[in-house]
């Protein structure tokens, strides 16, 4: 019987995608601009670049909050959406809510996956291989890169490759130098990062103007954010509609079992409607993804819409990653430079520690590793940064310590190694016997750990660093060997609703359509098979491009 | 440059120590006790100092909004004070007593994000319009 609360569409969408962050923009984008009419469930509204605060100073902070005046709210407040984590095993989850999602704040870092990460499984024997190579998505890295614009390099190595569209790499900073110099001086080497950030201006965004400031939101809008790179130009064709404040609950199915709607409550009234569609785009980054699919329960789909593999939620991969930080001898007591750049790092260093020996082979040459996959590091936190915590590992106090900090505030170096996390069939997310969010929907639990591999390669992660930090004469930071930041920091969530070719281990093809239900779609990070050690908005948007070319040429031949 | 995650912390850490509105925590004694204290961590050289830089009164706005730090610096207050503060505190530092870490801890974090603190002594002058980064080259 129909609840009398629950509103219901009576129109019936093209598509509907659920999340506009950088997997559902993307779609949004892709499909709208190839003539299809696309309803986006946003579940929450337009950050306003007006209100953002990137050129108020720390003090001003202090200042304006005094006042009552706050910035937008990007980050959602996990007592509005609880999930369940284990307290002896925790896991962050940070989500943003709202048009554009984490794009509006995110590190920008963009590194294309290569042979050695999509071929990794596949040699390794360590769960399914990929069903796609490089040469497969190749393409739409190129595609991505010239509509967002990307800064980099010319470099081009067996695990990062190269790219002919980067826009000018920034220039390093001194400590930057300091480091480049050093790794190189052991065998590893750095390249210029590669960040989604315009360096000069691109498609009809303005160029950087280098404040430093992107984790606050850019208020012109010269990194690439979802919001307004992909879904303004979207409206722009006449054929997206967006629903605010729509947090989606479920996927509705037809008595064929196949995907006719969705189910999503008002974030504020808590009015339940309902939404109908002919194909559905699921990208409501990860863990939000898995939730609502595992939510979406039928008698067909008893575990879950797409589940008949038992994989979705499982095999959750995030990264392991440490943060280590140094002063460069040079650079105590020299001039105080702005080092603020494009924020962050503006050096990378790729994995190596797969090179038995020859050129960039580093620590590794001619030692056999003894856990599978890899990790890079990057830079960021280094030179002259607001914030300066550190300073509370300077020994004494008084005058003499007043005068050390200040020495040491142009000269901090710093070093944050990613890891890879092997897939896990026991790390997962679950929607069985969880408490119940405002709406009375089951909240995700996530259960997650690392094992003996990720223990082995943070044992070389440290001494990788270590090496790189004695290379460059640093008088070091204190830090404790081992320690890891707290899991699911990275915010790079992957692997809960992966692609394979083995439908039975799988849940999505290679062109993310579910093996079960073909007119849904998973296209954020769940979708991935492995973490690898890269960040991964870049091979994110480059798959949901992909994908929605895929879902755009079936519809046209009627398949779905 | 920071994170994401660390100007949500910076500005978490920073909208807890506003200054008081409501009935302060800390007496007329406490507060000036905490000037001391602060002053001894971080004195006023050739730039300015701790207090020079109202770090009491944002120590002040911070156990206001923070019933658990309060306890905490009042504790601290009774360690250092209110005889002989520098002798405690060199005492405190010497031993690398728990308040002598907190009154450290919790100086360094509001100096440093004052003007007078990450401006005026660091010599940090950035988040501001660049035409063209030029890095170490500058």
């Amino acid at each position: 019987m129909q609840a009398p609360s629950v509103q219901r569409s009576p129109e019936v969408h093209e598509v509907i995608v659920i999340g506009s962050g950088a997997a559902g923009g993307m779609a949004a984008w892709n499909l709208t601009r190839q003539g299809v009419n696309v309803l986006v469930l946003d579940a929450g509204t337009k950050f306003r670049r007006t209100q953002f605060w990137s050129h108020v100073k720390p003090w001003e902070v202090r200042e304006r909050l005094a006042k009552g005046q706050n910035p937008p709210q990007f980050f959602l407040d996990a007592k509005e959406q609880p999930y369940e984590t284990d307290p002896k095993n925790p896991f962050e989850l940070i989500r943003v809510w709202g048009r554009g999602g984490k794009t509006n704040v995110w590190g920008r870092v963009s590194l294309r996956y290569s042979d050695l990460d999509f071929e990794g499984p596949a040699l390794d024997g360590w769960e399914i291989p990929w069903p796609i190579r490089y040469k497969d998505i190749a393409p739409y890295y190129d595609k991505v890169e010239q509509q967002i614009g990307v800064c980099g390099g010319d470099d081009d190595q067996d695990s990062l490759p190269g790219s002919k569209f980067h826009l000018p790499a920034p220039a390093p900073r001194c400590g930057e130098v300091a480091l480049t110099k050093a790794a190189g001086n052991i065998g590893i080497k750095v390249v210029p990062v590669r960040r989604a950030v315009l360096t000069k201006a691109h498609n009809g965004f303005p160029k950087c103007h280098f404040c430093g400031a992107c984790g606050k939101g850019c208020d012109i809008s010269a990194f690439f954010n979802s919001s307004d790179y992909l879904i303004e130009p979207a409206f722009k064709t006449g054929r997206l509609k967006v629903v605010d404040n729509a947090v989606a609950a479920r996927i509705l199915v037809d008595e064929s079992g196949l995907a006719d709607g969705v189910q999503y409550f008002d974030r504020y009234t808590r009015e339940e409607h309902r939404v109908y569609a002919k194909r559905v785009v699921v990208a409501a980054s990860c863990i939000d993804s898995s939730r609502i699919l595992l939510n979406s329960k039928s008698e067909k789909y008893p575990n879950g819409i797409g589940n008949s593999s038992d994989v979705i939620g499982r095999y959750l991969c995030e990264q392991v990653r440490f943060h280590m930080h140094g002063f460069a001898p040079d650079l105590i007591g020299g001039k105080v430079y702005n080092d603020d750049g494009i924020g962050g790092a503006h050096i990378y260093m790729p994995r190596f520690n797969h090179r038995k020996g020859g050129e960039w082979a580093g620590p590794f040459a001619d030692r056999k590793r003894d856990y599978l996959r890899g990790y890079g590091s990057q830079f960021w936190f280094t030179g002259a940064q607001p914030g300066p915590a550190w300073a509370k590992q300077i020994p004494g106090y008084g005058a003499s310590f007043k005068q050390s900090v200040k020495d040491r505030f142009p000269a901090l170096i710093s070093m944050h190694p990613y890891g890879e996390v092997l897939p896990q069939r026991y790390n997962r997310v679950t929607v069985e016997g969880t408490a119940k969010d405002r709406y009375g929907v089951p909240v995700a639990k996530i259960e997650y750990r690392i094992g003996d591999n990720e223990r082995k390669m943070i044992r070389d992660m440290y001494e990788m660093a270590e090496a790189v930090m004695k290379s460059a004469k640093a008088e070091m930071v204190p830090f404790q060997r081992g320690w890891i930041d707290t899991l699911g920091s990275a915010i790079h969530e992957h692997g809960t609703c992966r692609m394979g070719d083995d439908r039975k281990r799988s849940a999505l093809n290679g062109f993310n359509q579910m093996h079960d239900v073909k007119n849904v779609f998973v296209v954020d990070g769940s979708a991935f098979t492995t973490a690898s050690e890269k960040n991964p908005t870049l091979t994110i948007l480059a798959l949901a491009w992909r994908a929605t070319d895929y879902l755009a040429e079936e519809m046209k031949r009627g398949n779905v | 440059m920071a994170s994401r995650r660390d100007v949500l912390i910076a500005i978490s850490a920073i909208s807890s120590a506003l200054p008081a509105a409501a009935a302060p925590v800390l007496s007329a004694k406490e507060l000036q006790l905490t000037m001391t204290l602060t002053d001894l961590i971080i004195p006023r050289t050739a730039t300015p100092g701790a207090s020079d830089a109202k770090v009491h009164s944002l120590i002040e706005g911070l156990a206001n909004a923070d019933s658990a730090f309060a306890r905490k610096w009042k504790a601290v207050l009774k360690a250092f004070g209110p005889a002989d503060p520098a002798a405690a505190v060199e005492k405190g530092f010497r031993s690398q007593s728990a308040e002598f870490k907190i009154l450290k801890d919790t100086t360094v974090d509001l100096y440093y994000s004052t003007r007078e603190g990450l401006s005026t002594e660091l010599g940090w002058n950035a988040n501001t319009y660049v035409e063209e980064f030029r890095g170490c080259d500058e």
